[in-house]
């Protein structure tokens, strides 16, 4: 980008904010927090979860209308607004939605036995600052603002990890830490040899590759994506979630699960996009075969689990080579593809998460065999069916969204095939369907213990919480049945 | 009314999932009988459409064109778009021809007696049921669907009831038989998908297509006409991406002119893949996903696991139509889409087919569980399919069609018969009975009949399906040089191993002096029940009447199999040109 004088850039500036309404708003949400927080009033603490439920629904609108008033794109040196990044917003902001309620309704019903380091307003500025780095780093348009939202996600999170306070959690907090720390050391240094090559921070000056220093190039450009495999929990940076899933508290759990790779894929998709990975041989092969190799990862490892925490952290790095499959193609049909996949991975992850929190709380562990014979009263009528749907959902087939998300990546895994004709691509997308094959192979010891036939047990579920996995689940339904919902 | 005939028949049983999650636990008793009710139902939406099926019309016979299928239903459904890349859809498609009427008929003949049979499940009965309905709702639309996104639903959301009913229901080891089960279709499916995303984003609609080119207003103005103009202005490349409207519906997938001339798999791109054309390779991964499902030796080691853990409703659901579902969607799918792999590849799924035979057969000759024989025989009946199918006769594809209608009445008795024994003892070993005949006449009766129906004497219709079978192949060296003669002959031999293994197995159980493994059964042992002489009597009676008639059947379905065969032969070697020559 060409040299610009200050009072130029800081006209830029100002014509931006408009864009940045919505993360204003989530800073002023956040400080508010502190501030009600530290104020001597007589209300019940716990009422400060409902506060960050409300101020998202209203940042939910703010987006909206955002949609609505400004179809024009928008493109600074620092910041880019689409469609498409409001729509991935909006799905941040559905992530913190069902983690404040998950939050709310966990803490009010079993109280905080906590310490007073994690009291309420702990979570939430820290859950909102991880909700604001999301924000930012979706939008972000040069490598800067990038490392520095992801920061802002990554932070957080190591606290976040660390509440339980007793050793194991401590103990994967900094091993989480000390992972994140490496990786993003790695894109830092990515960005640095990048910045060597093409003098340029920013995305938009990747668009036109630099004549020397080709592999010196690709190398910097896969050093970059390191620090978002690591967010994503995409091969070769997925070592530290199965502990950090079996130790975290599970609301953060959840949440960890879903916004960081939220946000992260929908940046890298844009990298991509810019970078053209379609015609950069190296790079795509090597997404190609970190998306792969995380698939096999993730599931074979996941078969042996016996707790199912940690069977959902092996889940979560299968998934991640899902989605960085659909972040290979840079066409229209992505994109789509991509926010289609996000949206039920949230779904189908928050509504699991509830019910292993259920679990836990009655049994007093996660493991698999916990939930065995729980199916079989007629109380379980509601969400058993329904985590069935989103067990399905996971795996990946029909009648639940997870099949039409599975179906619209590899169509536009094949769009890609038919562009460089390349057998990796072809390749990549037999053994990646062969995964939902193995997949299935631990995903339904789920319903298989749930409804084992030999016992018959009871688990209670709060009304609410069963009525929101009854929700969850029908609305993968819904969306398989209607796709044009999120499209 | 007549429209929704088809979206009953599937739709029916899914609300009778429902009805019966939602019924108080003080109906238990009323389950069982919901669920005969539904699928008596569907029995009679069945025969009614059996009756009204046209089966010697001279152009209303499906395979090729939508106009040509009867009872047509069509819907939009999903509509995907996709920006740069067009739109996608997928349409709530059913239909009936040839090669689907009697495969419904006999999904509903089976369910039904399927459903008698499982008055016998005394635990957990309300899933067992909500199941078994789930179950019939999807086996019916997978018959009926010609939109292969629908199709594919069918296919795989039959798995899941499936796995629970054996898994849950089953006996001791059923944990593994059901994932097994489940594991190896899934692999099969998987492959199917593979092309499926692979035919969506080749193919497009030239009739909605032309409407979002602005060419019409309306669908209903669509003309061959304008359908052949698009289709010109696709070869030449007039339009653009963005307007493409790209389809799931199978038979526009059967038109080598809708497909998008930079597509890989259009016919004159010549892409390889593992050094073949990229269409037979995915012709191959088609029929592999189905043979999985049929089963084909060596795919088939998940069948037997499967049938001795299931319980007897469920396996004889599991050999009347799941198997069948195998070889109609090689028919409808693999041979409608890629004829020209077809061909290629005549000689290996004609080999495969005899393998399965004699494999089959030999197998069944060494099993001592009752169960496991009827299992394996079952792989060898289902090899006279493949190699009917692979001959690309009339005469062959009418006799695997005819072949996996009889198996299905007869392997649905033969199970019944197993359990019969089941019920009662709980022992399926071969060895622990002898001289059944004196105590049990009726059974022995009915058994003998099944037997013999099975191992092909002539006067039932096993013996028709493999007689029309074995002369398809042995023309087939003639007409169209697809097969050698020698595996006929080699198939031949399949008949007489089927014959030594029933027979003797006959001998063992029925023949000699009485004699039970333990004298406690000697109570349990009482001839057959009316119910149980209820479900057995109307297969004897159908499998005798298609053996002395087997017009009643032939009729129905010669039509579109004469259609489907040349197009098979003609269009298949027309393609294997283009693809060949560039």
């Amino acid at each position: 980008m060409k040299e610009l004088d200050i009072a130029s850039k800081l006209d830029i500036i100002t014509s931006s904010l408009p864009f940045l309404k919505s993360e204003i708003w989530i800073t002023v949400l956040l400080l508010m927090v502190i501030i009600i927080d530290l104020l001597p009033l007589k209300m019940n603490r716990r009422h400060l979860y409902l506060i960050a439920l409300l101020g998202v629904v209203l940042d939910i609108f703010v987006l909206q209308f955002l949609v609505e008033a400004n179809h024009q794109t928008f493109t600074s040196f620092t910041i880019v607004n689409t469609e498409w990044t409001v729509k991935s917003r909006i799905l941040l902001d559905v992530c913190a939605l069902l983690f404040y309620y998950f939050l709310w309704s966990n803490k009010t019903r079993y109280g905080d036995n906590d310490k007073k380091l994690s009291g309420e307003s702990e979570w939430i500025t820290l859950s909102l600052g991880m909700l604001l780095g999301g924000h930012t780093l979706v939008i972000s348009n040069d490598f800067i603002f990038a490392i520095l939202s992801l920061e802002l996600i990554s932070l957080p999170s190591y606290i976040l990890t660390a509440f339980k306070h007793n050793k194991v959690s401590t103990e994967a907090a900094i091993k989480y830490f000390l992972f994140g720390a490496v990786s993003t050391a790695i894109t830092i240094y990515g960005v640095s040899l990048i910045y060597g090559i093409t003098s340029g921070i920013d995305l938009p000056s990747l668009q036109t590759p630099p004549q020397t220093h080709s592999s010196l190039y690709v190398i910097g450009l896969i050093f970059i994506t390191i620090g978002f495999l690591f967010k994503l929990s995409g091969f070769p940076m997925h070592i530290w979630v199965p502990d950090v899933y079996e130790s975290a508290p599970i609301e953060a759990v959840a949440y960890f699960s879903t916004l960081p790779k939220v946000a992260a894929a929908v940046f890298l998709f844009h990298f991509f996009e810019n970078v053209d990975i379609i015609n950069n041989h190296y790079l795509g092969l090597f997404i190609l075969i970190a998306a792969v190799a995380s698939m096999f990862i993730g599931n074979l490892s996941a078969l042996y689990q016996k707790s199912l925490r940690r069977l959902m952290g092996y889940s979560s790095i299968a998934h991640a080579g899902f989605i960085l499959i659909a972040c290979l193609n840079t066409a229209e049909i992505s994109a789509n593809a991509l926010f289609y996949y996000l949206c039920t991975y949230v779904i189908a992850n928050f509504a699991f998460f509830i019910f292993i929190s259920e679990v836990e709380k009655e049994k007093g562990n996660d493991l698999l065999e916990s939930i065995k014979g729980t199916g079989w009263n007629n109380a379980s009528l509601v969400w058993g069916p329904a985590i069935v749907l989103v067990v399905i959902s996971l795996i990946g087939l029909p009648p639940v969204a997870g099949f039409t998300a599975k179906v619209l990546i590899f169509t536009s895994l094949w769009d890609v095939y038919q562009i460089n004709n390349d057998q990796f691509y072809m390749l990549a997308m037999i053994l990646g369907l062969l995964n939902t094959a193995i997949s299935i192979a631990y995903y339904i010891k789920i319903p298989f213990q749930i409804y084992d036939r030999n016992t018959k047990a009871g688990l209670q579920i709060s009304a609410l919480n069963k009525s929101i996995i009854f929700i969850l689940g029908l609305g993968l339904f819904i969306l398989f049945l209607v796709p044009a919902i999120l499209l | 009314m007549s429209q929704l005939l088809l979206t009953l028949l599937v739709f029916v049983p899914i609300l009778g999932t429902f009805v019966i999650l939602l019924l108080p636990d003080s109906m238990k008793n009323m389950f069982g009988k919901i669920t005969i009710g539904i699928n008596s139902f569907q029995l009679i939406i069945a025969t009614y459409i059996i009756s009204k099926y046209e089966g010697l019309h001279e152009t209303m016979n499906g395979v090729l064109s939508l106009d040509n299928y009867q009872f047509l239903e069509k819907y939009d459904w999903i509509q995907l778009n996709l920006g740069s890349f067009g739109k996608l859809t997928a349409e709530y498609l059913l239909g009936v021809d040839g090669l689907s009427n009697s495969m419904i008929l006999l999904a509903a003949i089976v369910l039904l007696i399927g459903a008698i049979s499982s008055l016998e499940i005394k635990r957990k009965r309300r899933g067992f049921y909500a199941l078994y309905l789930l179950l019939s709702g999807t086996i019916m639309g997978c018959f009926l669907a010609l939109d292969f996104f629908l199709f594919y639903l069918f296919f795989e959301f039959m798995l899941l009831p499936m796995y629970f009913l054996i898994g849950i229901w089953g006996g001791k080891n059923s944990e593994y038989a059901s994932i097994k089960f489940f594991i190896y279709t899934l692999v099969g499916s998987i492959f199917i998908l593979v092309i499926m995303i692979a035919l969506a984003a080749s193919v497009i609609d030239p009739s909605a297509t032309a409407v979002q080119l602005g060419l019409v207003n309306h669908l209903d103005q669509i003309t061959p006409d304008i359908i052949s103009k698009v289709q010109t202005m696709l070869i030449s490349g007039e339009i653009g991406q963005s307007d493409y409207v790209r389809t799931f519906t199978l038979v526009h997938m059967m038109d080598a002119k809708n497909y998008i001339p930079d597509s890989i798999l259009s016919l004159d791109y010549g892409a390889t893949l593992f050094g073949t054309n990229v269409r037979f390779v995915a012709f191959l991964m088609v029929f592999i996903g189905f043979a999985i499902k049929l089963p084909v030796v060596p795919l088939h080691t998940w069948l037997p696991d499967a049938h001795v853990e299931a319980p007897t409703s469920i396996s004889v659901v599991l050999a009347g139509i799941l198997l069948k579902i195998g070889g109609y969607g090689m028919l409808r799918i693999a041979y409608s889409v890629f004829p020209d792999g077809a061909q290629h590849f005549a000689w290996w799924i004609a080999f495969g087919g005899v393998v399965s035979i004699l494999y089959g057969a030999f197998v069944a000759l060494g099993t001592h569980n009752l169960k496991r024989l009827i299992a394996y025989s079952s792989v060898s009946h289902m090899g006279f399919v493949m190699l009917g199918i692979a001959s690309l006769t009339a005469e062959g594809v009418s006799g695997a069609i005819f072949q996996m209608f009889s198996h299905g009445v007869i392997s649905s008795a033969l199970f019944l018969i197993a359990g019969v024994l089941y019920y009662r003892t709980g022992d399926l070993e071969i060895e622990s009975y002898s001289g059944l005949s004196s105590k049990m006449p009726k059974y022995t009766m009915l058994a003998t009949i099944a037997f013999f129906a099975s191992l092909g004497l002539p006067g039932f219709s096993g013996f028709m399906a493999e007689l029309f079978v074995f002369l398809g192949a042995f023309n087939s060296s003639a007409v169209n040089h697809l097969i050698p003669r020698w595996m006929t002959v080699t198939a031949v031999l399949g008949l007489v191993l089927s014959a030594a293994y029933y027979l003797w197995a006959m001998q063992r159980i029925f023949l000699g002096k009485y004699f039970l493994k333990k004298e406690s059964w000697e109570s349990l042992l009482k001839d057959l029940t009316p119910r149980e002489l209820l479900m057995l009597a109307p297969l004897a009676i159908m499998t005798l009447a298609l053996g002395i008639y087997p017009k009643l059947l032939i009729n129905l379905i010669e039509g579109s199999v004469t259609e489907l065969v040349e197009f098979a032969n003609y269009v298949g070697a027309d393609y294997i040109k283009t693809i060949i020559g560039g």
